[in-house]
């Protein structure tokens, strides 16, 4: 349960990051959903249990953000995580690259996602072109993030272990012993 | 021959004279009278110089050394002033900034009938294929859903969500979006349709009817939505369709979505006479 609010706690703060403070920046306006290297990240990385509940809880919140359809944006990631729990079937995924390239499917396909939903079952019209557009725009925003929010996450949840484990000996009273 | 208390008075009575003469002498010529004194000005000028020099030298180094220290304090405070000054030149200018924009959503509020609250916009939405900010006012405020929000520029969207103390605002620009409108000169009616590209398309204006490159296009009021009259943007660009019963019309919105920081809604908007 700590851990599920641990990593809630980040994806919201991305939320917030990506709705209230990026919207300020003109450079970083057009920055990708925030949300989706996370989501990969919680596919590679992170178990099943402690993953799940988190995507489910953070697309329900971004679905309440957001002008999309209601549960447009919770499918949209639960089908990213499992396509990130499909790659580590078949790949290493402790490997940088593997990251990098699963981030930028990730952000390709959530445009995609986004865009045919969009046109098929909301009667939207998206020019090919502005669409495209958008969607290299994120994809090469997603591909340069992807290295820092390996590196960033990868820290913070070894240290959230680091400080769950002490947590833990202390409670247990391990630590009296010695 | 003399005994030694006349020598004694005898040389004292000379050494006056001679003071006497020497002095009368001095004060009649105003110079001395034995040499110009050089010798011994050379001789101790050159010791007092440096006496002097160095005790002013000293003096200079320990009254700089304090003036250095007290120009470094006063330059410490001064950068500190200018720092605190500087930060409220900036939050008076924010203010000067915000103080022009609500005046000018005051003036545009007095111009309107029925009540309006001002709001303003605290998140924009998280992703780039929609369009929906979120602003501070909700239930608790009257903010209710499907209520028109403004500007003084026009129409910015519709309140589609309402949470006690904020709501989602749909912005026209969303493709979810529809406003029922009319151009202003003509009167040709039509559908304003929020698309991706920043612009909106006026759908279904037939091609029968008149539609020029900047004509005015207002809310019709006829969607139950919006007021009528308020303004929603400029034509930009029509496609005819020699065959088709429809032209389209691309319509640039009069505000500047991405510089939307606060925003009025109407909370007892004026529907339509049909809606009773």
């Amino acid at each position: 349960m700590m851990t599920f609010s641990f990593l809630v706690s980040i994806g919201v703060f991305l939320v917030i990051l990506k709705t209230a403070l990026l919207p300020l920046s003109s450079t970083a306006v057009g920055a990708c959903d925030l949300l989706v290297p996370f989501i990969a990240f919680l596919g590679l990385y992170r178990p099943l249990k402690e993953g799940l509940p988190a995507v489910i809880f953070l697309g329900i919140v971004v679905d309440n953000l957001s002008g999309a359809p209601f549960g447009l944006f919770l499918t949209t990631y639960i089908w990213l995580y499992g396509g990130s729990r499909l790659i580590i079937r078949f790949l290493h995924a402790g490997s940088l690259f593997i990251f990098i390239t699963a981030v930028g499917a990730a952000v390709f396909i959530e445009n995609a996602y986004l865009a045919v939903s969009v046109k098929l079952f909301f009667g939207g019209y998206i020019a090919l072109q502005v669409g495209l557009q958008k969607t290299a725009i994120e994809t090469i925003w997603g591909v340069l993030l992807a290295p820092l929010y390996l590196g960033a996450l990868q820290y913070t949840v070894k240290r959230w272990g680091e400080w769950l484990e002490q947590r833990q000996v202390v409670v247990d009273g391990t630590d009296l012993k010695t | 021959m003399f005994s030694q208390r006349v020598l004694a008075v005898a040389g004292v009575v000379l050494l006056i004279a001679l003071s006497g003469i020497v002095l009368t002498i001095n004060g009649q010529r105003g110079v001395s009278a034995i040499g110009s004194g050089g010798v011994g000005l050379s001789l101790i000028a050159p010791f007092q110089e440096g006496i002097t020099g160095a005790v002013r030298n000293a003096e200079n180094i320990w009254m700089h050394y304090f003036n250095l220290v007290n120009v470094a304090n006063n330059n410490k405070e001064l950068l500190q002033d200018l720092g605190e000054a500087n930060e409220r030149l900036h939050k008076l200018r924010e203010v000067e900034l915000s103080n022009e924009r609500l005046k000018e959503l005051l003036n545009f509020k007095r111009t309107l009938p029925g009540h309006l609250l001002a709001a303003e916009v605290i998140g924009k939405d998280p992703s780039r294929w929609f369009k929906a900010i979120i602003i501070d006012k909700g239930r608790l405020d009257g903010v209710v859903k499907g209520l028109p929000v403004v500007v003084p520029d026009g129409i910015v969207g519709q309140v589609t969500v309402s949470a006690a103390r904020y709501s989602k605002v749909l912005l026209i620009m969303d493709q979810n979006s529809a406003v029922d409108a009319l151009v202003q000169r003509s009167r040709a009616r039509g559908i304003v349709k929020g698309a991706l590209s920043g612009h909106c398309s006026f759908s279904y204006v037939l091609s029968k009817h008149d539609v020029a490159t900047g004509d005015v296009v207002v809310s019709s009021g006829l969607d139950g939505v919006f007021p009528k009259g308020f303004r929603i943007g400029e034509v930009l660009e029509i496609v005819k369709n020699p065959a088709g019963i429809f032209q389209e019309v691309r319509v640039t919105p009069f505000p500047d979505f991405k510089k939307l920081e606060e925003v009025l809604v109407i909370l007892n908007p004026r529907r339509h006479d049909f809606d009773k």
